[in-house]
């Protein structure tokens, strides 16, 4: 009896023992910044001086006195429902295409996926030149077919259409996802399917989409958590010479850019500690909303339906 | 088993608490300046340290130039130089690329480990940390120290009404460059090069700009036929690159936006609406400045080298193109033009040096910065920057300084230039709410110089009520 209580004893030793590394660093660097920033949430702190507790002062502040914070997340929210749905779609159409057992698909699959891997630092400088109004090449193709092309990152009213644009460069990632999930699909469905008359469209419709929903729903809740954590392309993109960023005129003042702003530039890092908690509330309320829905529509392979 | 758990991952998440709340040293927080003037504080005592024992003294250089390999070999030779002469202090230059300098310095000053001289650093960086700065009058005066070889206005630069923050190594003023290729082709008469001339105001600016403004079809933006959808060449792109608190004293206003205590935002008074009308009207309407999208896109690296643009007014640091300009056109430099009522401001930046309250060595930073200021170690800085030094005694030899190594340019513009800048408030000088007063303002330039359509009346009030809403959060908190 105690032979095998010790035994058990020593084997979760030996379990802690092997993950010990990880969950130092977790809680060196990711529980315990968390839980500084928490606390500092509590705090006016502008790195200078020593923090100072004023409560729940910068929640409601957030909540109730600053445009800005709305503003930040309508922008946010706005690139949010265009982009994540767009990504969705010409991911999931890139891979099915690709899956259609066309000539050369390593070689498609690869310039597809390759934006995916590129720095987004690179990318970002890279596009930012393709929108120049006047020496773009984004422009030119749409001079050729007679429209004179806005001003993109120039301007305000195109500025976020521009991001959203660029952001479908990288469909590629999810695109991979997807591949992986449409070759796993049974061919006994779809030759079973053929058998009973179904066209290529009503197979889509019936076998392949219902069975890609799990990675679909992958992909949204990555792309949703990713899309609310949007910074680099803009920091790239709208950096003035003083330092300014969001622009033109906060066109593109997503949330993470405009808690940068009160981080580091009007070092508010108590004000900013809780901009970035309610991110994180508003994220996890979206993404545990995402998980319940899921049981309505997304369909694991030999799962059996009450 | 449950219970140690528990317990151990408690004691690290208590752990990480201590860990994230000690680290920050307590500072006293300080009092904003007021425009009362204040009793000098008493002359600092100099605590000499034990003998044979030496002082480090640490330089921040990257809050503007400074950080190129050519000038942290300039600053290490100086740094010999010093040494030599001062046994017993040790001299150390920092050097931090421009994108980390705030992060570094924010770091330095909360782990209580700052520098103790801060150089080169403009009015921004000042005003930026401006809590920050020892006050170096008491030194000025122990030492005796004679300030009548610098210009006035560059000393002004540095002279807040509590204190003063440093001394001025080099300025930067504004000047109106111009492309002389494009005047001879429109056959007009170049722009006066003499500040204060009656016939060189910007209404006259403006008339001139638009004989060089030309559509398409070589129509200028005087005549009939112009097509302002379709403008290939501007006569003048303004005040692009500058920021929009530095077009208001010219109208007689303040370039600060808020009054002189600081209380109460002031962007939407008479001179700055008129400001912002000029500017919009000098884009939309007169169409000699490009508009923003243009500006922001269309030229490859500054507006002159494109070629498309027949005058600029900018700072002096613009130097470091001169070469390409002289490769691809003939210019020349004329005088900043007169505002309305007489307002003659070209604005400046300037380069100075601070020394950090919390600075270890104060009285050692002291004895390196005036070595720093001595006429031969200011006139190699200074070169090095691409500044002209503060001293007066130093004009003659950065005139032929520059004369060699570009002869067709009238360089004494840029010495009279001095005079008539901007140096307290400077447009670049401390409010409270800094950054995000500074942000407002520039969006509001954005919409102004963008959008054709934008109302000035109302643009301007929003961008008051929105400053306001700063101030106020500032003084509720002290």
């Amino acid at each position: 009896m105690s032979q095998t209580k010790s035994l058990s004893r020593r084997e979760t030793r030996a379990a802690y023992l092997f993950i010990s590394p990880w969950l130092v660093g977790f809680i060196l660097f990711t529980a315990g910044p968390m839980i500084a920033s928490l606390v500092l949430s509590l705090t006016k702190y502008d790195i200078l001086n020593a923090p100072t507790f004023v409560g729940l002062d910068n929640y409601i502040k957030l909540l109730t006195s600053d445009p800005k914070f709305w503003h930040s997340l309508r922008v946010t929210v706005t690139y949010a429902l265009v982009a994540i749905p767009l990504g969705l779609f010409f991911g999931f159409a890139v891979a099915y295409l690709l899956n259609l057992k066309v000539p050369g698909v390593p070689f498609w699959r690869t310039v597809f996926y390759m934006p995916a891997v590129m720095p987004a630092v690179a990318s970002a400088l890279l596009w930012g030149m393709i929108f120049n109004p006047r020496f773009g090449i984004l422009n030119w193709f749409l001079s050729l077919v007679g429209i004179q092309g806005p001003g993109w990152l120039a301007s305000r009213d195109w500025a976020l259409p521009a991001l959203i644009v660029m952001s479908l460069w990288s469909v590629g990632g999810g695109m991979i996802i997807y591949l992986a999930g449409l070759q796993g699909i049974p061919t006994a469905l779809y030759e079973s399917a053929q058998i009973d008359g179904a066209n290529s469209w009503r197979q889509l419709r019936h076998i392949t989409v219902p069975l890609m929903t799990p990675v679909i729903f992958f992909n949204l809740v990555i792309g949703i958590i990713g899309t609310f954590q949007y910074f680099t392309e803009v920091y790239v993109l709208t950096s003035t010479s003083s330092g300014g960023l969001g622009g033109p005129a906060e066109a593109t003042m997503f949330y993470n850019v405009y808690l940068y702003n009160n981080a580091f530039r009007y070092l508010n890092m108590g004000y900013a500690s809780a901009l970035a908690w309610v991110l994180f509330l508003i994220v996890l309320l979206l993404t545990l909303l995402v998980f319940r829905s899921s049981a309505a529509w997304v369909y694991y392979e030999g799962e059996v339906r009450r | 088993m449950k219970t140690k758990v528990w317990i151990l991952t408690t004691l690290a998440l208590v752990a990480s608490l201590f860990l994230a709340g000690c680290g920050a040293t307590e500072v006293p927080p300080t009092v904003p300046p007021t425009t009362a003037g204040e009793a000098p504080t008493a002359a600092p005592t100099t605590a000499a340290p034990p003998a044979g024992e030496k002082v480090k003294v640490t330089v921040f250089v990257g809050f503007g130039t400074g950080t190129e390999p050519e000038q942290i070999e300039l600053h290490n030779q100086i740094a010999q130089e010093f040494m030599a002469t001062h046994p017993d202090i040790e001299v150390e230059f920092m050097t931090v690329a421009y994108d980390e300098h705030d992060t570094k310095f924010t770091t330095m000053l909360a782990g209580g480990a700052a520098p103790d001289l801060v150089m080169p650093i403009g009015v921004m960086g000042v005003a930026a940390y401006y809590d920050e700065w020892l006050d170096i009058a008491p030194y000025l005066q122990r030492d005796g120290y004679d300030t009548s070889d610098y210009y006035g206005p560059t000393l002004k630069l540095q002279t807040y009404s509590d204190k003063t923050v440093g001394l001025p190594i080099g300025v930067y003023p504004t000047v109106t460059f111009y492309n002389q290729d494009l005047f001879d082709k429109a056959g007009l008469e170049y722009p006066p090069h003499k500040f204060g001339d009656a016939n060189w105001t910007y209404d006259k600016l403006i008339e001139m700009a638009q004989k060089l403004t030309l559509d398409a079809n070589g129509n200028d933006a005087a005549s009939a036929g112009f097509d302002p959808a379709n403008i290939v060449q501007w006569g003048w792109d303004g005040w692009d690159w500058l920021p929009f608190k530095g077009v208001p004293a010219k109208f007689g206003g303040t370039p600060l936006g808020v009054s002189a205590d600081f209380k109460t935002a002031v962007f939407n008074s008479p001179e700055w609406i008129e400001a912002a009308q000029f500017i919009h009207d000098s884009v939309w309407k007169s169409y000699v400045r490009p508009n923003g999208e243009v500006a922001g896109t269309a030229f490859t690296d500054d507006p002159l080298v494109s070629g498309q643009v027949a005058m600029w007014e900018i700072f002096s640091w613009m130097a470091y193109n001169y070469g390409t300009w002289t490769e691809a056109f003939n210019w020349d430099v004329a005088a900043v033009p007169t505002g309305p009522n007489g307002h003659l401001v070209a604005d400046a930046n300037g380069d100075t040096f601070t020394i950090p309250k919390s600075s270890k060595h104060p009285d050692q930073a002291w004895e390196v910065a005036k070595f720093l200021m001595e006429p031969d170690v200011m006139s190699r800085l200074a070169k090095s920057y691409g500044c002209i030094p503060a001293r007066k005694s130093l004009a003659a030899e950065w005139l032929d300084g520059m004369k060699a190594d570009y002869p067709n340019i009238d360089w004494q513009v840029f010495i009279d230039s001095i005079e008539y800048m901007d140096a307290q408030p400077n447009h670049e000088g401390w409010t409270p709410a800094y950054t995000k007063i500074w942000d407002a303002a520039e969006n509001a330039l954005t919409l102004i110089v963008t959008e054709k359509d934008q109302n000035i009346q109302e643009l301007m009030d929003n961008l008051n009520a929105e400053a306001q809403t700063y101030l106020d959060e500032y003084w509720a908190n002290k």
